[in-house]
Order: structure tokens, then sequence, then C-alpha cells
């Protein structure tokens, strides 16, 4: 009886943290990926920081957030520490990010528009929730760059 | 002067004279012995500081032994590597006769591209005028498409898609239906744009389109779609299409539309093939639908997201238009597809094959673009479905040749592709096959382009197959697609498999750690090929892991 209960015990838990596998799609509702109406500002403490994920996380970095309703993974997308430009962060720093929440994978996700570190605004994604490459950044500071010269 | 002397000057100078008229003397012109293939590749580069997207396209001729004599390509990273075009002075195209695979090198004109000036394509024969493209050295991976050039020129009316990064280095693709005449383009083109937005049905402003040089390369200026674009025709209805601007990197195809047109009635089974832009989101979504010839679509659908979730093997239904011109969309009911939704549908000729373009029994088919704001960049195939009969496919004693490109990323990646191009065949439902990968961003802790790759799984028909030609080959099932890139080290994948008919098929891998998205052909004669006959390897190599 011990073995049973301690099998079923086993599967209870292994229900609660296995990905969604192919073969089974998630309730999803209409609408798009990234609804720029249903965005908010959360703050917190960086309690870890990911330049990959970890198993059953999406694709990218993430921030892991301490917040004051509970912890938070946020993802930052394929490029958020990549590159010049990128966020550099470590933990125990205080951060405002700004995305929506989405359940994904069976996992509720911070999806991060942007991140506000040290009073500094730096872009993740656009806003339909695409990821912004450490390219694109160059290619904005330069026309800012620019732009600064003409006036 | 003596008699020796004299006839000495007079053969020097009809060798001259000869080599002028053949073409010796230009660097631009075609060499009067040799077949000439027109090729292009897009994906991820490694050098010039990357991970970038780039991207290439060019036309090269091969002589009768399997030496390059002649070629130009234009290469395009948008971020400070841009040829347009640069010559291909020498080069060998390699093959292992029973297989068709094999290698293709090709020094051009810039140091900066390949090795040192060096680019090495893997090659996977479909048919003597056709094969699947890889770059295969250190410098970049990519996939594409490498066929016989037929013609020099092409004109009339076309339905198009290109994608890329726009100049803030943000994905763009763009599709239409033009018409080219008398040196202009007209017509009108969809939009999705990471910066701009989407729009659709827009007028193109008149483009000016130059007349060929001997390689069948001309420019298309004036236009919304990019500065400059170059093109490369294949066929008469056939055209490679890429962004020379030095701040943007497009490519994509142009293919003829007949001179019919077009009605819902046109669009009839289909099968799909959709994959995401490198530089955009990672995904790849496949499915199958037929059609009322009206406006109602009904069908089944896979959709890998890689910043999403996986839907597979999900009931799709929505509405379609097509007008006279080939214009047209498919609109999948939101949410039921996950992200993908929107898609711009631009009929072609259907005597094309969109695959193999100098294959007449394709049955046409529509490039699609895809129109979902989070899916920027995704660019498809409509092939149309017409035959679902496994013995016709699984069952058949034919070869296949297959391409895959590849999004995901491991613990030892540097970045998110990764590229195959193979052939197998199935022996009892079971498919058997190996390739060459392209492992330069260390994804399958290579970091080096690998031959002798295998491939091996065995798709099991959908309950419902007869009627969407949908198979699958699930890890979760216990029947997973296997991979081995290192020996003794196999990796399962669960892919699904549409079959648009007993010749051609799309395999889309749904697992969480990536996607890939490639076709299936079937292998036809490959004697014709001038190549330098040589074996490839059949087995994977041992790393070190």
């Amino acid at each position: 009886m011990k073995r049973l209960f301690a099998g079923l015990c086993v599967l209870a838990l292994l229900s609660l943290v296995a990905p969604l596998s192919a073969g089974a799609a998630e309730i999803r509702t209409a609408g798009p990926y990234y609804d720029i109406s249903k965005e908010v500002t959360l703050h917190g403490t960086v309690s870890s920081v990911l330049t990959k994920p970890s198993k059953g996380m999406i694709g990218g970095s993430h921030l892991l957030i301490q917040t004051g309703v509970g912890p938070l993974d946020a993802s930052l997308g394929r490029f958020g520490l990549q590159g010049r430009g990128a966020l550099s962060v470590e933990p125990g720093k205080q951060v405002e990010v700004t995305g929506v929440m989405k359940t994904l994978r069976g996992k509720q996700v911070f999806i991060t528009r942007t991140v506000t570190l040290d009073g500094h605004a730096y872009t993740m994604r656009n806003q339909h929730g695409v990821s912004m490459s450490p390219q694109a950044r160059e290619r904005a500071s330069e026309k800012t760059a620019r732009k600064g010269v003409s006036l | 002067m003596n008699r020796k002397a004299y006839m000495s000057i007079l053969l020097a100078v009809v060798f001259l004279a000869f080599a002028f008229l053949t073409g010796c003397s230009s660097g631009t012109s075609k060499s009067a012995t040799g077949t000439t293939y027109v090729f292009y590749l897009s994906g991820l580069e490694a050098s010039n500081g990357g991970p970038n997207i780039y991207t290439v396209a060019g036309a090269v001729t091969v002589d009768s032994s399997g030496n390059v004599t002649a070629g130009e390509e234009d290469y395009n990273d948008g971020f400070g590597l841009t040829d347009a075009p640069t010559l291909i002075s020498t080069g060998t195209l390699t093959a292992d006769p029973v297989s068709g695979q094999g290698t293709l090198t090709l020094t051009v004109g810039d140091a900066n591209l390949g090795a040192s000036g060096v680019e090495t394509l893997g090659i996977q024969l479909v048919n003597a005028n056709h094969a699947l493209i890889t770059q295969f050295d250190g410098s970049a991976t990519s996939s594409g498409s490498l066929d016989l050039q037929s013609a020099t020129t092409a004109s009339g009316n076309f339905a198009f898609t290109i994608s890329g990064v726009n100049t803030a280095y943000d994905p763009t693709a763009s599709g239409g239906v033009v018409t080219v005449a008398g040196g202009a383009m007209n017509g009108v083109f969809d939009i999705n744009d990471f910066d701009l937005g989407i729009f659709t049905d827009v007028a193109l402003t008149a483009g000016t389109v130059s007349d060929t040089d001997a390689f069948g390369r001309g420019t298309i200026t004036g236009t919304q779609l990019s500065g400059s674009l170059a093109y490369y025709v294949v066929g008469p209805e056939a055209v490679r299409l890429i962004s020379d601007d030095t701040d943007a990197a497009l490519i994509g195809s142009a293919y003829g539309q007949g001179t019919g047109t077009f009605s819902a009635a046109s669009i009839g089974s289909s099968v799909f093939g959709i994959l995401g832009d490198t530089w955009g989101e990672l995904y790849g979504a496949a499915g199958s639908f037929t059609t009322d010839g009206v406006s109602a679509v009904t069908g089944i659908g896979d959709d890998d997201e890689n910043s999403g979730s996986i839907f597979s093997g999900v009931a799709i239904d929505g509405s379609y238009t097509m007008g006279s011109t080939g214009y047209g969309s498919v609109t999948i009911t939101a949410g039921e597809l996950q992200d993908v939704s929107a898609l711009g549908v631009y009929a072609t000729d259907p005597t094309l094959n969109l695959l193999d373009p100098n294959n007449t029994t394709g049955g046409g088919g529509a490039l699609i673009l895809d129109l979902d704001g989070f899916l920027t960049g995704g660019t498809g195939v409509l092939l149309p479905q017409t035959d679902t009969n496994p013995a016709d496919f699984t069952g058949s004693s034919s070869s296949y040749a297959f391409g895959a490109q590849a999004f995901g990323g491991s613990d030892s990646s540097t970045a998110w592709e990764w590229d195959a191009v193979g052939q197998g065949a199935f022996t009892a439902g079971a498919f058997a096959g190996t390739g060459l990968v392209n492992d330069v961003f260390d994804i399958f802790g290579t970091a080096t382009p690998d031959t002798g790759v295998t491939f091996t799984g065995t798709p099991a028909p959908d309950a419902a197959e007869a009627t969407t030609g949908r198979y699958t080959m699930l890890t979760g099932s216990e029947n997973p697609f296997v991979i081995t890139v290192i020996a003794d080290s196999p990796l399962d994948y669960s892919v699904v498999v549409y079959q648009a008919s007993g010749t051609q098929a799309f395999l889309l891998d749904e697992d969480t750690f990536g996607t890939f998205l490639g076709p299936m052909e079937q292998q036809g004669t490959l004697g014709a090929i001038p190549a330098v006959k040589k074996a490839m390897a059949k087995s994977p190599t041992a790393h070190k892991r």
C-alpha cells in the first residue's frame, strides 16, 4: 500500500511538472500573442539571471524576479541579454518590467517588452511581442545619434 | 618574319578571338560549354561578428567534369557584407552518383565570404536539374535550392514572397502579385514588418526592371520592396530575388502565373508549410485543408512556436479569397492554430512545381505570407494535395531527398539555427536515410559541418490520413524521428509529415526545444549530373561531446 501511495504521489508530481507534449493543444483564446492592452508594470528584485531557458521554459533568456505578489518568470526573448547595448543585470538588483502575463507550455510566464534598470529602459520586444536584436538596437542608436547631429 | 613565327602569331590571334567570342574575357559572360545552375540560400551567418541573418543568390556554370568555370553571386547580410554581385571564378561540384549527395565549392571575389573567399555548399540532388542545398562551411548555415537555368529572361505575371530584415535590422516580409513588361513592374503587395506593421493590398510603386546579363541576373529598382533588388532567372516562370541594400537583407522567389486568370475554384485541397524568418519569431507550421471552392476552408494543422507552445494536429477552419489576378488570402479562425491565422496567398501557374521549378508535374499552388503580427517574417508554400495514398509514399520503393531549416538551441549552442539535407528510402514503411548537417553554432556539440548523419523513423498514418495526408513520428508515442549526428548518440524528435502527393511532402518538427520544416521530394534520375563522382559518408563521425 505504501508503494502504491508513493507511486501515486510521483504520478501526481509528474502531472504538475510535465510540459505539454506534442499531440495536445493548449486551450487558447482568440487574440494576439502579445496584447498590448493587457500590459502591466511590475517591480521586484532579480533572484536569478538565465541566459538560456531551463527545461519547460519558452526559448530565450529569462529573469526570475521576486515581486510583491510572488516569484515571476520574466521572458526577455532571444536577444535580451545578447550583444552590445543589451541588458546587463545581476541578482539582487531592483528592476521594473513591463509586459503581458501569459500561460505557455502549462506555466505562467511574463512576456517582457521593456526592463528598466537604474533608470534606463531596455527594449526587449516590439508591440507584437517579437524580440528585438542587438543589431537592431545598434541601428536604432545610430539613427538617434544621427538625429542628434542634424539638430 | 619566318614562317614559324608567323604561324605562332596567327595561332595566338585565332586563340584570342575564340576566347573573346566564348566569353573568357568577361567575368560576367557565360562559358560556351557547361551547365548553368541558379542557387539561393538564406540563414544565419557566424562570420562578420554573427549571428547575423544572411542571404545569397547566384548563378554558376559547371563543365562536364564538375569544374566550376564561371559565375556570379549576390551575398548580403545587411550588416557590412554586401556583394552585388561578386564573381565566381573556380570551384568543384562533387556528388555521390548513387545518393546525389555532395558539395559545391565556389571561389568568389570577396575574401570575407566563406573560408577566405571559398564557400562550400552541401548539396542533395533530387534529380539532374534540382538540388536542396545548405551552406556547409564554418562561416554560416542556411537552406536553399539549386536549379538548372533554362532561360535567362522572364516576363509576364508573377506571384512573389520575400523575407529578411529591414533597414532597422528587424524582421520583415512581403508578398504579392506583379506584372513585368517592357522593363517595368507593377502590382499589389502585402507587407508584415516589425516596425511598419501590417498592410495589405498596397499598390506597388512602378519599378524599373533592368535587362539580364549572361547569367540571367538583373535588378529591380524604384519599388517599396527594397532599394535595389537583384534577380536571377531560373526559367521563364521562376526567379530568385535578393536585396542588394547595404542596410537590409531580403531574399525570396517569384513564380509565373501563366496566362489564365484565377478564381476561388483555383484553390482546392492543399498542403501548406510555413517557416519563420531566422531573425523573427522562430516557428514552423504545416497542415492540410480542403476548400468548398467558394470561400470556406476546413482542415488540420500543426504549429510549433519557440516563444509559445505546440499545437499538434488541431482542427482548423476559416475562410479564403482568391481574386482573378491570383491575389488572395486564407484566414484560419483565430486561436485554432495558435498565432497562425492571417495568410496572404499568391497563386501561381498550375503547370509549375514550386519546390522544383524545372519539373512540370507539380500542379502549381501558391506562395504564402504570414500576416500575423507576432509572426513577422514567416513565408511558405501551398501545394495542391493530389494523392494521400500511403502506398504511393511511405509504401513506395522510391528514394526521397529532404531538407530541413531548423531553429533550436542547446546548452553548448552559440546561436539557434542548423540546417540539413539528405536522402533515403522507405522499407516496409520505415524511413532510413543519411545526410549533411551544418552544426556551425554547436547545437549538437560538434561545431562543424557533419557528414554521414543518419535519419530514421516510421511515419504512422493518422486515422484520418486518407483525408489529411498527415503522419506522425512522436516521442510521446515512442515512435520518434531519430537524428544521429554523433555516433552512438541518437537524438529523438517529434516530427509530423504532410503528404501532398506521392512525390512531395513536408516534414515539421514539433519539439519544445525547437522546430524545423523542410520538403521531402521523390528522387529522379541523377545520371546527367556534371560532377566529380565521389562517395559520401554513410554513418556519423565520432565526436567528443
